[in-house]
C-alpha cells in the first residue's frame, strides 16, 4: 500500500487541497469506505426517485464484493483519500482486456473495472452541495499513469453507465466504441495514447 | 508514479468534471440479479467467522501453534493470525492454497471459505452459519467444539466429492 | 512495486521466438509480456481451483470450446 501526494479541488472555496492516492487499497480500507458510502448512497437514490429523476445507476453497489480480487496481481486497487476520509475508489484490470480499434486491436490496456466517487461528492444527489471536485479526474489521470508505467503507452478501456458516458467521451476524451452485447449493452470506450498524453497535460 | 501538481490543470478538469457520476461496473440491475442469484451464498459475517474456527480448530487439532503451522504450511504468521481472528477480508490466494494442502481439506472448498470464490451450495452455506454460531474461544478442543469440528468437515468433504 | 529481483530465464529458440513475436505485436518489453502472463496464470488457476472453467467462445459460429479445465 503506498501513498502518493495529489490534491482535489474544495468545493466551498474552489481552491485545491491537499490529497492523497493510494495504490493498493486494501480489504480492510475498502469495508470502511464501503461503511461510509452505502446508506448515503441509497438514501440519495430514494430522494431523487421521490423527485420524479433518475436514480444513480450504481446505487446497490457493494466495495466489499471487490476484496477477492484486490490479491490478485491483474487486479490494482486505488484510492483518493482527503480529511482521512476515502472521497473515491477505482478498480483496474492490467490482464483480461485489449484494444478494440482499428490500428491497435490486441494490444494491451488498463480495463477500468469499477470507478466510483463518494454520495458526498456527487452533484444533485445530497442536501448539502458537492464537498471535493475532481475525483474522477485524479483516478483516470492515475489509470493512464499506471497503463504508462506498465508499458501499455496510456491506453485504457471501459464500459461506461449510461450516465457516465458523457464524462468519458467529453472528459477524458475517449473513443466511443460498440455496444457490448457481452456487458449490458454498454458502450466500449477507450483511450489512445495520443489523448492519454493529452489528458495528462504533462509538461515535456 | 508522480501526479499532475498544475492548479490551473486541476482547477479546469474538476470544473468539466463538475461533480458528475462517473461511475463504472455494470449496473445495478445486474448487482441486484447476481444478489438473487447469490441467495445460497454464505454471509460474509459467519463466513470469517466459520473460516477462523476452521483453521484453529484444524489446527489445534494437530497440536501446532500457530508458528509452527505457519512453518509447516510455508506461510507469513501475521497472515494466519489475520485469518484465525476472523480479521482476514482478503487472504492470499497462494497461502490458502498451502493451507488446505497442510490441514488436508479440498482445494476449491477452502477458496470458497477464504471468500476467494463463491458457492451456491445452500447445504454448505447452512452449514458454515450453524458451525460459525458453534465455535468459543477456549485453548484445549471441548468434546463439544471436536464433534462441531467433525461434523463440519464431514460437510465439506461430502460437498467437494458432491461438485 | 517496491524491491525487484533478478531472475535468469533458460529458454529454447522456439521459446525466445514466441516471447520476442508477442513482445513486437504488442510493443512491450519481454519482462512485461513475461509479467502479464504470470497474472493472467494467477487468475486463471484460482478461478480453475475454485471450479470453474476457461470457455473459449465463437459467437459468429455458435461454438463454444473448453480451453482448461483441472
Amino acid at each position: 500500500m503506498k501513498r502518493i501526494p495529489t490534491s482535489l479541488v474544495l468545493k466551498a472555496t474552489n481552491e485545491p487541497v491537499a490529497a492523497s492516492l493510494v495504490e493498493g487499497v486494501t480489504g480492510e480500507m475498502l469495508e470502511q469506505a464501503e461503511l461510509a458510502w452505502a446508506a448515503l448512497r441509497i438514501e440519495g437514490a430514494k430522494r431523487l426517485q421521490a423527485a420524479g429523476r433518475e436514480a444513480p445507476q450504481h446505487w446497490r453497489w457493494d466495495w466489499r464484493r471487490k476484496s477477492a480480487k484486490i490479491n490478485f496481481m491483474a487486479y490494482r486497487c486505488f484510492g483518493i483519500e482527503c480529511a482521512d476520509e476515502m472521497q473515491g475508489l477505482m478498480l483496474v484490470n492490467l490482464t483480461n482486456y485489449v484494444s478494440r480499434m482499428d490500428g491497435q486491436r490486441g494490444k494491451p490496456l488498463v480495463y477500468v473495472d469499477y470507478i466510483e466517487t463518494a454520495p458526498w461528492n456527487v452533484k444533485d444527489l445530497m442536501p448539502e452541495p458537492p464537498r471535493y471536485g475532481g475525483v474522477g479526474v485524479r483516478l483516470i489521470e492515475a489509470a493512464i499513469r499506471c497503463s504508462v508505467d506498465e508499458g501499455f503507452g496510456g491506453r485504457l478501456g471501459l464500459h461506461a453507465l449510461p450516465q457516465a458516458e458523457s464524462f468519458y467521451e467529453k472528459t477524458c476524451e475517449m473513443t466511443r466504441g460498440e455496444i457490448d452485447r457481452q456487458y449490458e449493452n454498454l458502450f466500449w470506450f477507450e483511450l489512445t495514447t495520443a489523448n492519454a498524453k493529452k489528458f495528462l497535460g504533462d509538461k515535456p | 508514479m508522480k501526479m499532475n501538481d498544475d492548479r490551473n490543470w486541476l482547477l479546469a478538469k474538476a470544473n468539466e468534471e463538475d461533480n458528475c457520476i462517473f461511475s463504472v461496473g455494470g449496473l445495478a440491475y445486474r448487482s441486484a440479479a447476481e444478489a438473487d442469484a447469490n441467495q445460497g451464498e454464505i454471509p460474509e459475517a459467519a463466513r470469517r467467522v466459520a473460516f477462523a474456527r476452521l483453521v484453529e480448530l484444524s489446527r489445534r487439532k494437530q497440536r501446532l501453534t500457530v508458528e509452527q503451522l505457519a512453518e509447516k504450511a510455508d506461510v507469513d504468521v501475521s497472515q494466519l493470525i489475520e485469518i484465525e481472528e476472523g480479521e482476514s477480508v482478503s487472504p492470499e490466494p497462494r497461502t490458502v492454497y498451502k493451507l488446505a494442502q497442510v490441514l488436508n481439506f479440498p482445494q476449491d472448498r477452502m477458496m470458497v471459505m477464504s471468500g476467494l470464490a463463491r458457492t451456491r451450495d445452500r447445504h454448505l452455506t447452512e452449514a458454515t452459519v450453524r458451525f460459525a454460531a458453534r465455535s468459543e474461544p477456549v485453548s484445549i478442543l471441548s468434546p463439544e467444539e471436536e464433534e462441531a469440528l467433525q461434523e463440519y468437515v464431514k460437510v465439506l468433504v461430502e460437498s467437494a466429492i458432491g461438485g | 512495486m517496491a524491491v525487484k529481483r533478478t531472475m535468469t530465464l533458460n529458454l529454447s529458440d522456439e521459446e525466445m521466438a514466441v516471447l520476442e513475436d508477442l513482445a513486437a505485436r504488442k510493443e512491450l518489453s519481454k519482462t512485461v509480456v513475461i509479467r502479464q502472463a504470470l497474472r493472467l496464470y494467477q487468475l486463471v488457476d484460482a478461478k480453475l481451483l475454485a471450479g470453474e472453467k476457461l470457455i473459449f467462445e465463437d459467437e459468429a459460429k455458435q461454438k463454444k470450446a473448453e480451453l482448461m479445465v483441472l
